[in-house]
């Protein structure tokens, strides 16, 4: 399965990229096992303190999901916010 | 003992007869109404009828500052104004950031009321205490910027180098000609923009206000005060929002997560997700049109998060540079019209900074017009040879100057989303709430922002009750946003706590790191009133109904205003994340009159007594608005 990652913000300027497309060999995957795929990403959310970001699967935030045991399957898309705010 | 934190003097104008007043506010008064929007409401109903037309001279225009403005407290450089909308016919305030309202505090004032109208173009100068009324017929007609120019020329032979500290707000082409979303500008770049207050000045052919001095408030206890300006920086300081997110990208930073949401209104409100978000973003805008080194100077006084951008279009059709874009205005030129050029936006954004426009108003209509177009109920000759359709970047730029002038077509689209959309026959295409166009949210996807925007006394409107930050960014915690449970509740809390926000005239996106508890000690430190939060609260609530028994009188106000746009009650949102939803205004809107203690949208007398505020009810009793 295929699922896109696009983080946002000052992870951007942090990561060095924008967007990435990670091939799983399953047709199911927690948002923990696609995180383990991005090091760099997991070390700042998951190591850190997830709820600070907000983290959308399809434009879901997983706080109303299973957070990191949202599971995930092909063709999902998720985003990831570091906090913000304006109006 | 004099309160403090004011300088307990306000001026009032009275342009028809040309004489200057220094009055005295009754400490009552302040007490109850604090200042900013809630003083500017309680002006307005003591002295206004409300149902003046708002362009006659019987209308007034406050222009007000707060307790805390000038007195250091973070997130505090502001300054509103209230009148009469002549876009909504409600009450109106409008806030505005940048450096001139903490200097009118310094020029000795707290408030200045403009009354009546000049039969000449004047401006207004302030200094130290005393103030005089001087010809303006030499700027009428100029823009913004060169009008702020020449006023600083102008007093730069009378006080020299002191001249470049006098801050000018003034009205553009745009408020000369009675566009009615026109603006009041300070500082250039920053706006009283929604609701048309521009317009209102331009009736009364005040051309500027410009201030200046050295008088400084004085807070009541000094100690505590300096302890709640500590305490509030060490939250904004604690908090990602406004220690680095709205800092490096301003607001901005909110395209790509609203479009993320499926709540981006696109092509007016046709859809939530726009595939230029990305293109307009503020990630990108950081990359391309910011100009860095301003951020700082373009500051709020005494700000220490500095979201205002200052932007600079190099190359292409849309050179030029100056304020903004903010998130809003973004949307308003980019999504709101299928427009993917951050520089189409940009050049809009400084159009109506120079021709004193609001941004959001003003792309916002340009978007009904498109839908218009669209439907075939613009003549082909009305355009001019303009191609005006979904994505026209020459359209958005163009269609905005022809509104300031009201060329054309232009003096269709100077009315608004809602006259406009009436005169070509498709009243349903306004996305409009009291006539007033609706923000960047749609909120199909975001129920309890649909109420918000659905009860919001001065028309359509996202800062009244903020629900995006409880419903999107997790402030002050995440509840469900597709759900209606519990939102009546939230929205009543929310707006009650805006209008004492606004009425301190404090920024809003300080509710991003402070809430009632800080507000509280803030007023309570700078005043010497002792107030609880339960005080603060009821001070936001009096407000509010205050504000809507002004409607009331001036129009009827209730149930039927309480509504939004058919197309967002009625047709699900058409893809993204949102797909399905409208919104479901039904299941909120008697409970949220429950918690106002309403009837059908209106205050009952025992909820106006409880207030305090009998003599309204009294008001409203006299014309038998009262429900029963």
């Amino acid at each position: 399965m295929k699922v896109k990652v696009s983080i946002f913000s000052f992870l951007r300027e942090k990561l060095g990229w924008r967007e990435k497309t990670v091939e799983l060999d399953c047709n199911r995957a927690t948002l923990r096992e696609v995180l383990h795929r991005f090091p760099d990403l997991k070390e700042i959310v998951v190591n850190q303190k997830p709820e600070d970001f907000i983290i959308l699967v399809n434009g879901r935030n997983i706080r109303h999901l299973k957070m990191l045991d949202t599971e995930l399957s092909d063709g999902d898309e998720v985003v990831v916010f570091p906090p913000g705010g304006g109006g | 003992m004099a309160l403090g934190g004011y300088m307990g003097r306000i001026l009032r104008v009275d342009l028809y007869e040309e004489k200057l007043r220094v009055e005295e506010l009754p400490e009552t008064v302040l007490r109850k109404w604090v200042g900013g929007r809630g003083l500017g409401v309680y002006l307005m109903l003591r002295e206004v009828n409300p149902r003046v037309d708002p362009l006659s001279p019987e209308n007034k225009v406050i222009l007000l500052t707060g307790p805390v403005t000038g007195t250091g407290y973070p997130m505090s450089g502001r300054w509103c104004s209230v009148t009469k909308s002549p876009l909504t016919n409600t009450i109106h305030d409008s806030q505005s950031g940048g450096k001139w309202g903490p200097e009118l505090k310094f020029a000795g004032f707290d408030a200045v009321i403009i009354e009546g109208a000049a039969e000449d173009p004047v401006w207004l100068w302030i200094h130290n205490g005393k103030a005089e009324l001087r010809c303006a017929r030499d700027l009428w007609g100029k823009d913004v910027h060169t009008t702020t120019d020449k006023i600083v020329e102008e007093l730069r032979d009378e006080i020299g180098d002191e001249a470049k500290k006098v801050k000018v707000a003034c009205i553009g082409p745009a408020g000369e000609n009675l566009v009615r979303f026109a603006s009041i500008m300070n500082d250039k770049n920053r706006a009283a923009g929604r609701g048309g207050h521009g317009a209102v000045l331009g009736a009364k052919r005040l051309k500027a206000v410009a201030v200046r001095g050295d008088m400084r408030p004085k807070p009541a206890d000094e100690e505590a005060f300096r302890e709640a300006v500590r305490e509030a920086m060490g939250k904004i300081k604690e908090s990602a929002v406004t220690s680095q997110a709205l800092p490096s990208y301003g607001t901005a930073v909110l395209v790509n997560i609203i479009n993320k949401h499926g709540i981006y209104p696109t092509r007016n409100f046709r859809t939530g997700v726009f595939e230029g978000a990305e293109k307009t973003s503020g990630e990108t805008m950081a990359e391309t049109l910011l100009v860095k080194d301003m951020v700082r100077k373009e500051a709020c006084w005494g700000c220490p998060v500095s979201c205002a951008r200052y932007t600079r279009v190099r190359d292409g059709p849309w050179t030029g540079e100056g304020g903004g874009p903010e998130y809003e205005t973004i949307w308003a030129f980019t999504a709101q019209c299928g427009v993917d050029s951050l520089e189409a936006a940009a050049k809009a954004n400084y159009l109506c900074n120079e021709l004193g426009l609001d941004t959001i108003s003003m792309g916002h209509t340009i978007g009904t017009f498109m839908e218009l177009v669209e439907k075939g109920r613009v003549p082909e000759e009305k355009l001019r040879g303009l191609r005006v359709e979904w994505g026209s970047q020459e359209a958005v730029v163009e269609l905005t100057w022809r509104t300031a002038y009201r060329s054309g077509v232009g003096d269709d689209l100077a009315e608004g989303a809602k006259r406009l959309a009436e005169k070509y026959g498709e009243p349903d295409v306004a996305m409009v709430v009291r006539g007033q166009e609706l923000p960047a949210y749609d909120p199909r996807g975001v129920q309890g922002h649909g109420l918000a925007y659905a009860t919001s006394n001065r028309g359509g409107c996202h800062l009244r009750a903020y629900m995006i930050s409880p419903e999107v960014l997790s402030i002050p915690k995440l509840v469900d946003r597709f759900s209606t449970e519990g939102k009546p509740e939230l929205v009543k809390t929310f707006q009650d706590l805006s209008a004492v926000i606004d009425s301190m005239v404090v920024c809003k996106f300080s509710v991003f790191a402070l809430w009632a508890e800080d507000y509280t000690e803030a007023l309570s430190s700078v005043t010497g009133v002792n107030y609880t939060v339960d005080d603060v609260m009821k001070i936001g609530e009096r407000i509010w109904n205050a504000e809507r028994a002004f409607n009331i009188l001036s129009f009827g106000d209730g149930r039927e205003y309480d509504t939004l746009p058919r197309r967002l009650l009625e047709e699900p949102m058409p893809e993204g994340p949102a797909k399905g939803y409208v919104v479901k205004l039904g299941e909120m809107i008697d409970e949220y009159y429950k918690h106002r203690g309403w009837i059908d949208g209106r205050p009952t007398r025992e909820r106006l007594e409880e207030l305090g505020l009998k003599w309204l009810a009294e008001m409203l009793d006299e014309e038998n608005l009262l429900p029963q």
